[in-house]
């Protein structure tokens, strides 16, 4: 686990770019950006610092388990992240698949499910973490090619209410809101 | 003859239409798949393969009706793409191809058997320790069905979230896939598709008998020379 003891942040300048962009003020749905680990990164703050030891296992699981050598790359490891600036703070929410996740029905008659996965919601400031936070989020994707066309934006949603201190996560899948994966957490 | 083109561009036209209404409900594009070679792999071969995987031992004693369940998922074609989530020998979802057997759908498709029941077992062993399989371990019948590995191994299959559901419903109606099958049909079925020569827990499909006591490792590989032996058995006593 992240020590929710400050930890100096020098050089991890690659925040997730796009969310980054997003205002916190429009109160709108921002869609979760994507991310693949496995180009390992020294600058990434997703991989050094809100997902390092889920990486660290699944690398060990892939050279261990499946007895397969990483020629340098990280395991197949991808996440979901939106980040927000409020004022001098930035805060990241993030969730990562893994196999901490419930990923759903294996079952030639299901369709696509969201993986229950484990969510962070990382504070930093001036350079240093501030706070982890821990819960449950849910995880979705629409980057496999193939996938029906009406699971083509699927999607995790993450909206900042910054007078509330409060982060809503919503998860869309075939078109429709999961209930189960509603959710609103406090930053406070 | 004049008339011909203007009724085939009225067919072109339609097929479209008929093609854009299925896209827009959203199922058009869903077409199974093929990944390598077509496989026709038994409910023998796949018992005799989750025998040899890493899964839990106290599950590897329903492995005859793991094996029917392979055929259930999969016909025993390793490389089959149901159109939306699922590959596989024992349909894995897509996200656990990623979690389980580090690659993507289409090398997931492309391992051997073994390599693909590894990573099944390897889930399965994970999902043995979630809430909703304790809870179900726990009650010797559930809705009129015995609880038995068979039951839990489809608790696990059908995702743990979703026999949480069954579990907390009471009855086997409780969660079903879009074909109508529930935990209780799947464990069922699986069953049912077994190969019936097959036998649970033995090394090998076969006769169940204890075999022979291991002569090349402990006490037995070097006896005691019978000038040493405290207790003497005559050829008479045997």
């Amino acid at each position: 686990m992240i020590p929710i003891v400050a930890i100096a942040i020098a050089g991890l300048t690659a925040l997730p770019s796009i969310a980054m962009a997003q205002s916190q003020e429009g109160g709108g749905w921002q869609p979760m950006t994507y991310s693949n680990f496995q180009t390992p990164s020294k600058s990434d703050v997703l991989q050094n610092l809100v997902w390092p030891d889920v990486i660290r296992e699944a690398n060990a699981y892939v050279t261990t388990q499946l007895k397969r050598p990483l020629d340098g790359k990280n395991a197949l490891v991808t996440a979901l992240s939106t980040t927000y600036q409020d004022g001098p703070r930035i805060i990241i929410v993030s969730t990562a698949l893994s196999r901490d996740c419930d990923s759903g029905a294996n079952d030639a008659g299901a369709e696509i499910e969201p993986s229950i996965c484990p969510l962070r919601i990382v504070t930093l400031q001036g350079g240093k973490v501030l706070a982890v936070k821990t819960a449950v989020g849910c995880y979705a994707d629409h980057q496999d090619p193939r996938i029906p066309a009406n699971n083509r934006n699927d999607n995790s949603y993450t909206r900042f209410d910054p007078v509330a201190g409060t982060i809503a996560f919503r998860t869309i899948v075939g078109g429709r809101d999961v209930s189960a994966c509603s959710h609103t957490y406090s930053i406070k | 003859m004049a008339r011909q083109p203007v009724r085939m561009v009225k067919t072109r036209v339609a097929l479209i239409a008929a093609l854009s209404l299925l896209a827009a409900s959203g199922h058009g594009l869903a077409q199974r798949g093929q990944y390598c070679e077509r496989t026709n792999y038994s409910a023998q071969e796949i018992a005799d393969a989750v025998r040899n995987s890493p899964l839990r031992d106290d599950l590897k004693s329903t492995s005859c009706s793991l094996g029917g369940l392979g055929r259930f998922e999969s016909g025993g074609n390793k490389g089959v793409y149901n159109g939306s989530c699922c590959t596989g020998i024992f349909q894995l979802n897509n996200a656990n191809v990623q979690k389980y057997a580090g690659t993507d759908r289409a090398g997931y498709g492309c391992l051997s058997l073994q390599g693909q029941v590894d990573a099944w077992a390897r889930l399965t062993n994970d999902g043995y320790r979630s809430q909703a399989v304790r809870q179900l371990a726990s009650m010797e019948s559930f809705d009129g069905q015995k609880v038995d590995a068979s039951f839990i191994a489809a608790c696990i299959q059908l995702g743990t979230g979703n026999c949480q559901k069954m579990v907390s419903s009471g009855k086997c109606s409780g969660f079903s896939d879009i074909n109508g099958t529930t935990i209780c049909s799947m464990a069922n079925n699986a069953g049912a598709m077994s190969d019936p020569d097959c036998s649970d827990g033995s090394g090998v499909c076969g006769p169940t008998a204890p075999g022979d006591f291991p002569t090349s490792i402990g006490i037995a590989s070097n006896p005691p020379a019978a000038a040493s032996a405290s207790i003497i058995v005559g050829p008479t006593d045997v």
